[in-house]
């Protein structure tokens, strides 16, 4: 078979010809995935030059309109010939049919979404800055007192709390007192009461934790930044010409311009370009002396990506950026070596990649939904790697959401 | 008719050097040029004997003996020290020029009037013929040349008996096996090296006892006899295989074989002496011949010639 | 049981082309136990096999079986104590000699082979009785050249041999690798049957993580002349192909993680 795609208003039109069979449907299935993750999200087939419709046909393009109809887009299908009508009626799927009109109506309409969103291109990127509400603010706790490799003592941790009201990041686990975390210590992640960590050891794969109820995940930590409050900006983004990225760095430049703060909190989801990170595979809880961070010891706590890794996959990034130069922050705001003045600290938690809607999407729900879906395949801490030649640099975002605020950092106290 | 017998007794004279060189070239699939020197050691050690005094039998087996040293020697060379198996058989055949000098003395041992092997059977035959001459189609030969090759013909029989059977023991088997698959043969436990040394030696004894042989049969020893031998034993390897098809895998076939091949090859020199071929240009025919047979692999495949058993693994 | 103490080996010492194929392996197989070795390309797993098969002597270090030390005994003469089998099909037996011959050359592992008969009329028949268990129908081609069978047969055959006069240690050096899938598992699982019904002490090479995850009962994994995972025991148990992927990326991050990305990446994990 074979698909023609012209897009008009905002709704492409894929025109089918030849055989929509067994041997087909993935290949249109895989077309109308590339086109639903490149943003393309209402979706109309043009059937007028469909010869066969089979049941794997049906299937795919039943498929199609689900997935859709998950990231609030739409999928119908037009001109459809009379067998295509017959089929699609006899087997209860005529819903999926549109008259003519309904789609010209609903590219009326499209345009009207854009509203509120300042656009911007930027080297191939089009980006959409939407005012959530413009005096939203966070404030961030920076808790836990453990100096990085530093043998930890029991005093220096922090309990913290995992609500639905909270964006944090850090090293810890979850548990009843530090005695029952001491060996299991590793990077965590939390968002809208959704919590990944890294537990150190064997598995490789992050564990997680989802609020439910009454219940609440915590977590004791050795260090963590919690921050609370409501989001002001939505930033998305996309490219426009193949191969363009959005690196770390100018995402973290992009959430200072948006707030005209000197530090803010970030949550996004993201489809990955590439990660440069690390992640503990021993629990610092059981660091004895100063050596831990001296090479080749230090390979035996912490794992670097090594390569650019998790292409295509979905992440949920949370973040804090200081620009303020503000000394206090800055035993949890590392700075990365090309950053002037802007400290950075990042985690990520790897998903296999599902597609966003368009336009304002709200953050716990996406998160939820994140959680709800696939296990998480990996947790980072990343880093930038600016060896001369042969440097990773650091990690780069395909396209993606990401909710920002402006964030006072106060110390913690410590449980 | 006289023709026809002394091509005969050549033949299977020769056919004990084709032995010899099927346990080399076949079964332990060695390129073994030490054949030149020790054909003609078996010859000098059995003429000087012969010249000694020594009886016929404990002159050839003295042959037989010193064949096994130049195969032993070649062996260890090869296995123990390292040296490439072609350049341990030359240096071997090249000290041998020496060593042959030195046991005869000078290039050339004649026997006139010494005992040979044959000398038993020519009394029977003479006894039962009633003359000095047989009658065979009708063609009277003599009956020294009758008795030669009655005791050539015994003596390749019984070793090419031998020889079979030997290569059905289990310890013939594990040599074929070494020849063909060292590392198998190591896997099961025995040292591969002994193996190689233990053929070479046989087969450059059967070679020594060809040469032996050859001294009775021509009435003297040459130190140059040697030459070119490897290549003639090689051609009648390869007439051998003609012979018997190339889907002939038992080694009893392949024996025959080479022994049939090294007759013909006999015959075929003799015709072709006799229509007038310089005897000069013999071995270059001969080099000629195995050189086709060699590189022309298609040619070798239609006629069904193998120079070496197939291939040998690791 | 085999006890693999410190052993080194480097290729080439000295020139461009240097390998330190072993850096120090230190390995116990417990009589009975079957041990699976994977690894990387250039691992070292197919080098400490023939470090205990005795191909080449090793720079530093010491291989005892049943408490023999066999450290310096030539490869031929360790057979007697050893099986194997190897990758190419080929390796294991004489091609242009028949099975029955094969096998009775076999049949003489580690003992004296003198001028006997070979293939007398009672070691055919023990021959055919235990190439008839193999199901293949070859008892009836026993005087055919082993050279005209498929490498699984091939294979079986050679792992036949390796066993019949049991080993006290039996060596698989990817002996199914080079085998088309459905041979490969055919032998593997001869394989798995013949260890069972024999008790055997087995140390097996293999890329094949299916493999090292379903027939062993330990699985060592090497990187670099190294071992670097031992799964034994519950470990083994639990093991599933998905671990040892980990393992391996585990291993091969820590590679790329050199003292240049520590000065780099150390300070900026806070």
């Amino acid at each position: 078979m074979n698909i023609t795609q012209k897009e008009s208003n905002g709704i492409l039109e894929m025109g089918l010809s030849g055989r929509l069979d067994a041997a087909s449907s993935d290949f249109f299935y895989n077309a109308v995935a590339a086109n639903i993750r490149e943003g393309r999200q209402k979706i109309r087939v043009d059937a007028s030059g469909l010869e066969y419709l089979s049941s794997a046909g049906l299937r795919s393009l039943l498929r199609s309109h689900r997935e859709l109809s998950g990231v609030g887009g739409s999928f119908a299908i037009i001109r459809a010939s009379d067998f295509v009508v017959k089929t699609l009626s006899m087997s209860g799927f005529d819903s999926l049919l549109a008259l003519e009109t309904d789609a010209e109506k609903q590219a009326e309409e499209s345009p009207a979404e854009e509203g509120g969103a300042k656009v911007r291109h930027e080297e191939g990127i089009r980006l959409e800055l939407y005012e959530l509400d413009a005096d939203a603010s966070m404030e961030a706790q920076l808790c836990g007192g453990w100096k990085s490799w530093t043998a930890p003592e029991e005093g220096m941790t922090a309990r913290v709390p995992l609500g639905s009201d909270c964006v944090a990041l850090g090293i810890g686990a979850p548990g009843e007192d530090y005695a029952s975390v001491r060996e299991g210590l590793g990077d965590f992640l939390a968002a809208a009461g959704c919590a990944a960590w890294m537990p150190p050891g064997d598995s490789g794969t992050p564990d997680y934790l989802v609020q439910e109820g009454r219940f609440t995940p915590e977590v004791i930590a050795l260090s963590a930044i919690r921050g609370s409050g409501e989001f002001s900006h939505l930033l998305r983004f996309q490219p426009e010409k193949e191969g363009a990225v959005l690196s770390l760095h100018a995402l973290a430049a992009k959430t200072l311009a948006a707030t005209k703060r000197t530090s803010t909190a970030f949550t996004a989801l993201v489809e990955v370009g590439g990660l440069v990170g690390v992640s503990t595979i021993r629990s610092p809880g059981l660091i004895a002396d100063g050596k831990a961070a001296e090479f080749p010891s230090v390979r035996d706590w912490l794992s670097f990506t090594g390569e650019r890794v998790h292409e295509g996959a979905l992440a949920l990034l949370v973040g804090f950026v200081d620009a303020s130069g503000s000394a206090a922050n800055a035993a949890f705001l590392p700075e990365p070596p090309s950053t002037k003045g802007v400290r950075l600290h990042v985690h990520a938690a790897v998903f296999p990649f599902h597609p966003l809607a368009n336009g304002i999407i709200n953050m716990a729900e996406s998160v939820a939904q994140l959680f709800s879906g696939a296990e998480p395949l990996a947790l980072l801490h990343l880093v930038e790697d600016d060896r001369p030649t042969v440097g990773l640099g650091c990690s780069t975002f395909v396209r993606g959401a990401v909710w920002i605020s402006g964030v006072n950092f106060t110390k913690g106290t410590n449980s | 008719m006289t023709l026809v017998v002394g091509a005969f007794t050549m033949g299977l004279i020769l056919s004990l050097l084709a032995l010899g060189m099927f346990i080399s070239f076949r079964v332990l699939r060695f390129c073994d040029i030490t054949v030149d020197g020790s054909l003609a050691l078996g010859a000098a050690t059995t003429a000087v004997l012969l010249s000694a005094g020594v009886p016929p039998w404990a002159a050839s087996l003295g042959g037989f003996a010193a064949g096994f040293l130049a195969g032993f020697t070649t062996g260890i060379l090869h296995t123990f020290f390292k040296v490439q198996e072609l350049l341990s058989g030359i240096l071997v055949m090249t000290a041998l020029y020496s060593v042959n000098l030195r046991v005869m003395g000078k290039s050339n041992v004649p026997l006139i009037d010494t005992p040979t092997l044959a000398d038993l059977p020519e009394k029977l035959v003479k006894k039962l013929a009633g003359g000095d001459s047989v009658s065979i189609a009708g063609w009277p030969v003599p009956a020294r040349d009758v008795a030669m090759l009655a005791t050539v013909t015994l003596l390749v029989f019984a070793t090419a008996l031998l020889l079979q059977l030997f290569l059905k023991t289990n310890l013939g088997t594990t040599m074929r096996a070494a020849g063909e698959n060292p590392q198998m043969i190591r896997a099961q436990g025995v040292d591969n090296r002994w193996m190689q040394v233990f053929g070479l030696a046989v087969s450059n004894a059967l070679v020594g006892l060809s040469g032996a042989m050859l001294a009775q049969y021509q009435g003297f020893a040459d130190v140059q006899m040697g030459i070119g031998m490897m290549v003639w034993g090689l051609a009648s390897i390869i007439i051998g295989d003609a012979l018997i098809g190339k889907n002939a895998r038992g080694t009893g076939l392949l024996i025959v074989g080479a022994i049939m091949g090294t007759i013909l090859f006999r015959l075929l020199i003799a015709i072709a002496l006799r229509w007038g071929l310089n005897p000069n240009d013999l071995k270059l025919v001969t080099a000629l011949f195995v050189f086709v047979a060699l590189v022309v692999p298609t040619f070798a495949a239609k006629l069904g010639i193998r120079i070496f058993g197939g291939r040998r693994n690791a | 049981m085999l006890e693999i103490r410190n052993i080194t080996k480097t290729f080439f010492p000295g020139t461009v082309n240097e390998v330190r194929a072993l850096r120090g392996v230190t390995l116990t197989i417990e009589d009975g136990c079957f041990a699976a070795i994977i690894g990387t390309n250039g691992s070292g797993k197919s080098t400490l096999l023939n470090a205990v098969a005795g191909t080449f002597l090793p720079d530093e270090g010491s291989v005892f079986i049943d408490g023999t030390d066999i450290t310096h005994w030539p490869e031929h003469k360790r057979a007697r104590l050893v099986g194997r089998v190897f990758q190419n099909p080929f390796a294991g037996t004489a091609a242009e000699m028949t099975i029955a011959e094969n096998i009775a050359i076999a049949m003489k592992r580690g003992k004296s082979r003198g001028v006997g008969q070979a293939l007398s009329r009672s070691v055919r028949d023990e021959i055919a009785d235990k190439v008839r268990a193999l199901n293949m129908g070859l008892e009836n081609r026993l005087d055919n050249p082993i050279g005209t069978l498929s490498g699984g047969q091939r294979q079986a055959l050679t792992l036949l041999m390796a066993t019949w006069v049991r080993p006290k240690l039996l060596l698989l050096d990817e002996h199914t690798a080079a085998l088309d899938p459905k041979s490969a598992a055919q032998v593997a699982a001869l394989t798995s049957e013949i260890i069972a019904r024999d008790k055997l002490t087995v140390l097996m090479v293999t890329h094949s993580m299916q493999q090292a995850v379903q027939m062993p009962g330990r699985v060592v994994m090497m990187h670099a002349g190294n071992v670097v995972e031992d799964y034994a025991g519950e470990r083994k148990k639990g093991l599933r192909i998905a671990d040892l992927m980990r393992a391996f990326d585990r291993v091969r991050r820590r590679d790329l993680f050199d003292a240049a990305v520590a000065n780099i990446v150390v300070p900026q994990y806070a």
